[in-house]
């Protein structure tokens, strides 16, 4: 490990159903090479282990109330002990699929990622620990066309998530278009351009 | 009208759902087929939910994906590959969301839900479908007067919608 990196605490969450998908090998990829540059990673495939995205009346009524449901309490754990934040998934009608949307709707809750003060409108942060944010994703279409669907899940991920993590956090878009049209050669040298990069975080 | 959660929507699309997606055929799932039946019959699409992230509740993320799938919405063109639209027939989409920011903070970071309906959706509907959007701000702090003057504009707007003459 050079002098200019450490070992960081990474979160790779993963969401996709199908555990042949060009998702998970992009997954187990940049894990590989996170570890082999010796970080700590901890990962969270939603689809394997059944998590279920629909947040329901109890933790609604409760969404003011700090704490998450006991069977995800380890995933708040792991969002507040990470320092870097891996998301991998396909984007679906320009966003995060449901499952992830809904890691989202039912993890980043109060006490775990922020709270709110009596009074006011806005979120104060509580995820101080994060200091990268990283969607890893892939697109069917063109770049072309996600830019004029206005690229929703880009925005989620660079400006919702973002806002409630360390002040100087920075965001990475790791992503790849065309993937309907892309040759098995393509693919791979995608995975390839994200090992790399993973290797040098 | 369908409500996902009294009926118990799946949200997340499975593995044999995401391998048929390219089928240019509707849902192999009963209920998703039922709905997906239920939007080609239909002339006006509106969607009524609270924005969480600023973007759409999981389980209508949910409802999009596994219900609007290739054959449904839209087409895959053999040779090009590129997406036709099917939605053609949807003449007006409506949005209706409330938020927990205020006005200025929504339009100012992003309101990713109304980008989803407006912009993504729209793109598999007609040249000629509107859409419209409907919302309560910083619900948070609201009183009951300003919801419920919300209740009566949702009502008021869509009572004066036009439609094309069939």
């Amino acid at each position: 490990m050079s002098e200019r990196r450490r070992a960081r605490r990474i979160l790779v969450v993963v969401a996709h159903p199908d555990p042949t998908s060009f998702t998970h090998a992009t997954a187990v990829a940049i894990t590989a090479a996170l570890e082999a540059v010796g970080h700590q990673v901890r990962t969270h495939d939603l689809y394997a282990e059944g998590f279920e995205p629909v947040l329901d009346a109890d933790e609604h009524r409760r969404h003011l109330e700090p704490g998450v449901s006991e069977a995800i309490a380890d995933h708040a754990v792991d969002l507040r002990w990470c320092e870097i934040l891996m998301l991998v998934y396909p984007t679906w009608w320009s966003g995060q699929p449901a499952i992830l949307k809904g890691w989202i709707d039912r993890v980043w809750a109060c006490g775990v990622a922020w709270d709110l003060p009596p009074g006011a409108n806005r979120l104060r942060p509580g995820l101080g620990n994060i200091r990268r944010i990283i969607a890893v994703t892939s697109h069917g279409s063109s770049k072309w066309v996600n830019a004029l669907e206005g690229e929703a899940g880009k925005r989620t991920v660079t400006r919702s998530l973002r806002v409630l993590c360390h002040r100087w956090c920075r965001t990475g878009w790791w992503a790849s278009y065309g993937l309907d049209r892309a040759t098995p050669e393509r693919r791979r040298a995608i995975i390839s351009r994200w090992e790399r990069r993973a290797r040098r975080l | 009208m369908i409500d996902l959660y009294a009926i118990g929507f799946r949200a997340a699309m499975s593995t044999d759902e995401h391998r048929a997606y390219s089928d240019d055929h509707p849902p192999t799932d009963e209920i998703a087929a039922r709905h997906a039946a239920l939007v080609g019959a239909a002339r006006h699409l509106v969607f009524v939910y609270p924005t969480w992230w600023s973007g759409l509740p999981a389980i209508l993320k949910g409802w999009l994906e596994r219900v609007l799938v290739t054959g449904v919405a839209f087409g895959l063109d053999e040779t090009t590959r590129r997406v036709v639209p099917r939605l053609d027939h949807i003449e007006r989409i409506t949005g209706i969301s409330t938020y927990g920011s205020p006005w200025l903070y929504v339009r100012l970071i992003n309101d990713n839900g109304r980008r989803i309906i407006t912009r993504a959706l729209r793109l598999v509907c007609g040249r000629r479908t509107r859409t419209s959007w409907l919302a309560l701000y910083a619900i948070d702090t609201s009183t009951p007067d300003e919801r419920e003057r919300f209740r009566a504009e949702v009502g008021r707007r869509l009572a004066a919608m036009r439609w094309r003459d069939v």
